[in-house]
């Protein structure tokens, strides 16, 4: 007798169209992945980071015409894990003349010193400032040629276009309160349309009019597909059970006001959570997590000052795919994430404070940021539980989960004990890519 | 003793409490006053002031531990120390920090996340100040404690 192998039969792969189902595990598996990739980063804005506040504009510095080259600097707006050249149109005809894939490689330009490009008889040398200068330097007689050949002129600056390190094709960008958005699709609505009214006024309550200043930037890499830390995010529900610091120190509880705002298309949400109004909450009575002994040594953790006229404490605002801004007592951050590998997801976190903070209130947020970040008292879980949902539906693949509690719809609720930010996410990532 | 061993002598104290998980033992190297900060090389390069750890305060150090045990859920970890040789300077010879730094990155360049509760990884420099009592006060007054990410 011989054994043959057998051929396993493919699993029917199907999603039943209730908003109140979590996708089945196959979705964020590899078998999907070439269709997010065609379909999604083409309609949507994702989060590049913050724009440099600076006075530095884009210039043509200096255009020495007796060299044997020319050299160009522009400024390299430092916008996440994609820089953006910025450079005018008649330049990057210019440009475009003497080579159609002029390729600006962010990251190299941020290792390495000196990046030549022999072939195209430019260099790039960035400096070690937070933006980056890239003095471009073109063999003269290649300018004339261009010029001859382009008929533009030289030195008529029009309007700043952009050429992305992935070539001739054009990214869209837009900044909201010093946050910069960018898509490649003309067909992106405005990111304040997208974001809605009532997401739009938190992002307001904590960047509008206030210059910011970053005061600290780490990358976590987290062991998970990307989604699981989007969903993760705006989940209001999660922290009073998964994130036992607060538990352990009687500070936050679901019965505590505050509930989910989420935006018309489901993908934007804000979570908020309202400041106690009895400072020992005796509600915990029975919970493991709650130790009878256990109280902070240093208080000055919690010593928080309300910035604002309102009695939030606690404010996470996502914005659809990859953004969140937090504010957790004084301390302030923007979390962006990007997707490295099918199980593996770079999350960055830009710390912040306001410019004219008093030395006081930078202390302040300085202590407080340790409720977050990579080592945070209470982001600490969220770094690892990806890893852990990954090993636990690893065995799963053609199941689907419901995530019912607060109902079936994606409103905004007067309740944390909600899963309808969660769903959202998941109808807006649905609609995208048409599974 | 000389001052290098008695600089060297904490060091090694200071990593082996971490290494045999003594860790309520661990804040006792810190000043009351004290500042402890995990960063970067690359966020103290920036002048960023913020860290993934931030203790201004030995209380603070200990709620660390204490959440660390009760609180806090994790992957399982393993730490790995890595102390230099001291060196010691006079009085002002702070400046002497970046070049540490950069030494210290040059030893540990990695692209290991920053995923452990604490991290313990000491430069080995100290400043010799001008009245020092014990040695647990330069200790305090001088760690230079970064890691990379």
């Amino acid at each position: 007798m011989v054994l043959r192998p057998v051929r396993l039969m493919r699993q029917e792969r199907s999603w039943p169209r209730k908003q109140a189902l979590m996708p089945p595990t196959h979705t964020l598996g590899p078998q999907t992945k070439p269709t997010h990739q065609s379909r999604f980063p083409c309609n949507q804005s994702a989060t590049l980071g913050f724009r440099k506040f600076s006075t530095r504009n884009n210039d043509l510095s200096h255009f020495d015409e007796n060299g044997a080259s020319v050299t160009l600097r522009f400024t390299l707006k430092n916008v996440g894990r994609a820089p953006a050249l910025y450079v005018w149109p008649h330049i990057r005809s210019i440009l475009q003349g003497v080579d159609s894939h002029i390729a600006v490689r962010g990251e190299l330009c941020q290792t390495l010193a000196r990046f030549p490009q022999p072939r195209h008889g430019f260099t790039i040398v960035p400096d070690q400032s937070h933006s980056i200068d890239l003095p471009i330097v073109i063999g003269r007689d290649q300018i004339v040629k261009s010029v001859e050949y382009w008929k533009v002129p030289l030195l008529l600056p029009i309007i700043v276009g952009i050429v992305d390190y992935h070539g001739p094709r054009q990214l869209r960008v837009t900044t909201l309160h010093g946050l910069v958005f960018g898509t490649f699709s003309d067909d992106t609505p405005a990111i304040e349309n997208f974001i809605g009214p009532d997401v739009l006024a938190r992002f307001e309550r904590v960047l509008g009019g206030r210059k910011i200043e970053i005061i600290g930037r780490f990358v976590e890499v987290l062991p998970n597909n990307w989604k699981l830390y989007a969903e993760n995010a705006p989940d209001s529900y999660h922290a009073s059970l998964l994130h036992l610091f607060f538990a352990t120190f009687k500070r936050n509880r679901l019965s505590q006001g505050g509930g989910p705002v989420v935006s018309p298309n489901g993908g934007c949400s804000v979570s908020e959570t309202l400041a106690p109004t009895e400072t020992d909450d005796k509600s915990y009575a029975g919970m493991r997590s709650v130790d009878e002994d256990y109280n902070l040594k240093d208080m000055r953790l919690m010593d928080v000052v309300d910035e604002h006229p309102d009695r939030i404490r606690h404010q996470i605002v996502t914005v659809f795919p990859n953004l969140v801004l937090q504010k957790t007592q004084n301390a302030m951050a923007i979390r962006f994430f990007t997707p490295k590998a099918v199980d593996r997801t770079h999350l960055e976190w830009i710390y912040f404070g306001y410019a004219d903070d008093t030395p006081e209130m930078r202390k302040r947020r300085l202590r407080h940021l340790n409720l977050g970040g990579p080592a945070g008292f209470v982001s600490m879980e969220d770094g690892c539980v990806g890893g852990f949902v990954e090993r636990g539906i690893a065995t799963a693949e053609a199941e689907s989960a419901i995530v019912g509690m607060g109902g079936g719809g994606i409103e905004s609720q007067a309740t944390r004990a909600t899963e309808a930010a969660v769903r959202g996410f998941w109808s807006l990532w649905r609609r995208m890519t048409g599974l | 003793m000389s001052v290098l061993l008695r600089v060297a002598e904490l060091n090694a104290a200071y990593a082996a409490t971490i290494d045999t998980d003594r860790l309520e033992s661990w804040p006792d190297f810190f000043l009351e006053d004290c500042l402890y900060k995990i960063t970067s090389a690359d966020n103290h390069k920036r002048g960023h002031s913020a860290g993934v750890v931030y203790a201004d305060s030995r209380a603070m150090l200990q709620d660390r531990v204490t959440a660390l045990r009760t609180a806090n859920i994790y992957e399982r970890q393993s730490y790995r120390h890595i102390v230099g040789l001291p060196v010691i300077g006079e009085n002002g010879a702070m400046a002497s920090r970046p070049k540490r730094l950069s030494w210290l990155r040059a030893s540990c360049a990695t692209d290991a996340p920053i995923c452990s509760p604490l991290a313990f990884i000491s430069t080995g420099f100290a400043v010799k100040p001008a009245a020092c009592a014990s040695s647990s006060v330069w200790w305090s007054a001088t760690a230079v404690i970064s890691i990379r990410c």
